[in-house]
């Protein structure tokens, strides 16, 4: 039995099921957050198996976009979680509700 | 896969706004902190940046970088709208920043990072370019939405739309990756739809890719289901940087949009895609106008309209799946966001006014009671821009439905115009009873006189002055439209330079 791209596709199609089911389900602004990212390494993985399998170089090179611009996303993302917990002493979402509707 | 050295050119209104963007950071930083020598170097920049954008002959290049890039006459159209556009936001955020924490230069860097991003998004042709231009435009608007960081509502802002931004991201590239294999490692927009035409079995996962990248982009221009963040996000920024948020991202977005759907997938239109965001057309319109009917901060109102305005917007990218009306429908599209941008900035530059009048600053619609009597040149401006749009004649908003509403008919789409049309009528009410308070109710006490302040009053003379003048002469409009998306690089057209 080989592991194939089939394999790789399905594994990174679940680890994205189990990043939107958290950020949909949790309520912690880190633990969403750490979900996002799970999400953007499913799409990681994904670009890599296709990569190795079309033997195209490309989905690699985004793979190192994604990360960088991850990672650029990482630093204005927790900023934004500091300014929120400092006027709400919380990064529970249930507490972000100062505008409804 | 050679660097050629004068696709270098094809960039250069991004390059020179990065420049600028350094300059005036930079300038800050060490040199002055004078609000207004930043601002005058910020303009002075963006006006030289227009002309060489309008004036260098850009528009001629087509594919550029590889075909990453396309620097053709529907990209320049949108930069120098989009440069318009942001010129417009700095000149009402000096007075609006006055008195705040926020240090200017930095808040203008922002604007033209963001700026920079939507100018890359606009001629994207590469699922890598189309990528880094969301992310660059969005990493800088989640900063801007929060810039006023010691106040709660701009942080809310900031949080919700960097949360329910960055999980569309993760929408939008797993759809890129999927449509990436199953295009056999293409990301070119124009390799794609070359490869998808001749493709005989599709495989499943180009179709989750094809719905997974429309979720992204979705999100982005606000279309219901996916419009929650906007209203809030909307409400909580500063008002400058919510009509730069209202215009910018949401031309950038439907830029996106045609070139991806109206060309690269095209040939999916008519068993994947097209049924979906038929269905989602309805519902951003209705939806977004229904709500907007009971909405009494004004913020929040434009917020629906807008809403209510991308659904309007999807009809141009429906009809130009149709390869005979592609050019008119991406021209209608160019015009529509000239029209949508001017009517925009001019609303929310008189909601600022109103709003700064007051005390508390707050966006209530009851304020405009009244106002015709105190201030009648405001008060008509506004009317024109209200009028505009709810799409009556003879203003450029609706010359703008006008062109668009005739692709989709043209393309076939008779229900869906129709349902359109009875939307804009539904708007009429919303924007019209702002007219009817302006004018026919009797002011307050105490009267609303609203604050004298040049650089606002500019901005909402010159947008009610280009929606009334070339609501007379669209024409001339139009032809730029047409020649722009006339040389639009599409897929049945372009041969790629290798």
């Amino acid at each position: 039995m080989t592991v194939g791209l089939s394999w790789y596709l399905w594994l990174a199609a679940v680890l994205f099921c189990i990043g939107v089911a958290g950020v949909l389900t949790r309520r912690n602004a880190l633990i969403i957050f750490m979900s996002i990212e799970l999400m953007l390494n499913a799409v990681n993985l994904t670009f890599v198996a296709f990569s190795r399998y079309l033997t195209n170089i490309d989905g690699q090179i985004f793979v190192f976009f994604v990360m960088a611009v991850a990672a650029a996303e990482v630093a204005v993302g927790l900023a934004i979680i500091v300014t929120i917990f400092r006027h709400k002493e919380s990064v529970d979402i249930d507490k972000v509700n100062l505008m409804k509707w | 896969m050679i660097f050629n050295p004068t696709d270098l050119l094809a960039v250069l209104p991004e390059i020179s706004i990065l420049v600028l963007t350094l300059l005036v950071i930079m300038l800050e930083l060490l040199i002055t902190r004078r609000v207004l020598v930043l601002q005058i170097v910020t303009l002075v920049g963006l006006a030289a940046i227009l002309l060489i954008t309008c004036f260098a002959g850009l528009g001629s290049h087509g594919g550029a970088f590889n075909g990453m890039i396309a620097s053709d006459g529907f990209s320049v159209f949108l930069k120098a709208l989009l440069i318009g556009v942001t010129m417009m936001v700095i000149f009402t955020s000096r007075e609006y920043l006055r008195g705040s924490n926020v240090r200017y230069g930095e808040y203008t860097g922002m604007i033209l990072i963001a700026t920079c991003g939507m100018m890359v998004l606009v001629s994207a042709t590469d699922l890598l370019t189309i990528f880094l231009g969301i992310e660059t435009m969005s990493i800088a608007l989640y900063v801007l939405a929060g810039i006023r960081s010691g106040r709660a509502r701009s942080s809310e802002a900031a949080f919700k739309y960097f949360l329910l931004g960055a999980f569309s991201t993760g929408f939008l590239l797993y759809g890129m990756a999927l449509i990436y294999g199953a295009t056999g490692g293409k990301t070119n927009l124009t390799e794609i739809g070359q490869v998808i035409s001749e493709l005989k079995d599709m495989p499943v996962y180009l179709f989750a890719g094809v719905g997974l990248i429309s979720i992204g982009l979705l999100f982005k221009v606000a279309a219901v289901p996916f419009h929650f963040w906007s209203p809030d996000v909307y409400q909580g920024s500063p008002t400058p940087v919510t009509m730069f948020m209202a215009v910018g991202p949401k031309a950038a977005a439907f830029a996106v949009f045609i070139r991806l759907f109206g060309s690269a997938l095209s040939g999916l239109s008519a068993d994947v895609w097209g049924p979906v965001l038929w269905v989602v057309a309805v519902a951003t319109m209705t939806l977004g106008n229904i709500i907007a009917l009971s909405q009494t901060n004004i913020k929040r109102m434009l917020a629906y309209s807008s809403i209510a305005h991308a659904g309007y917007l999807l009809l141009a990218v429906l009809a130009s799946a149709n390869p005979e009306v592609h050019v008119t429908a991406s021209a209608g599209l160019l015009f529509y966001l000239t029209a949508y941008a001017f009517m925009n900035i001019g609303a929310f530059t008189v909601a600022i006014l109103v709003s700064r009048s007051r005390k508390d600053g707050d966006y209530h619609i009851d304020d405009y009671q009244g106002i015709a009597s105190t201030n009648p040149w405001i008060a008509g401006a506004m009317a024109i821009f209200m009028i505009s749009l709810s799409g009556i004649p003879p203003t450029l908003g609706f010359f703008g439905k006008l062109y668009v509403f005739s692709a989709a008919v043209k393309a076939g789409y008779i229900t869906l115009v129709v349902i359109a049309v009875l939307n804009s009528v539904i708007s009429v009410y919303y924007y019209l009873r702002i007219v009817v308070y302006m004018y026919m109710r009797p002011a307050a006490e105490p009267k609303t006189v609203l604050v004298k302040e040049y650089s606002w009053a500019i901005v909402v003379g010159i947008c009610a002055v280009i929606i009334m003048l070339a609501g007379i002469l669209p024409n001339q409009t139009m032809k730029k439209a047409i020649s722009g998306a006339e040389t639009k690089v599409n897929p049945t057209q372009t041969v790629i330079k290798t």
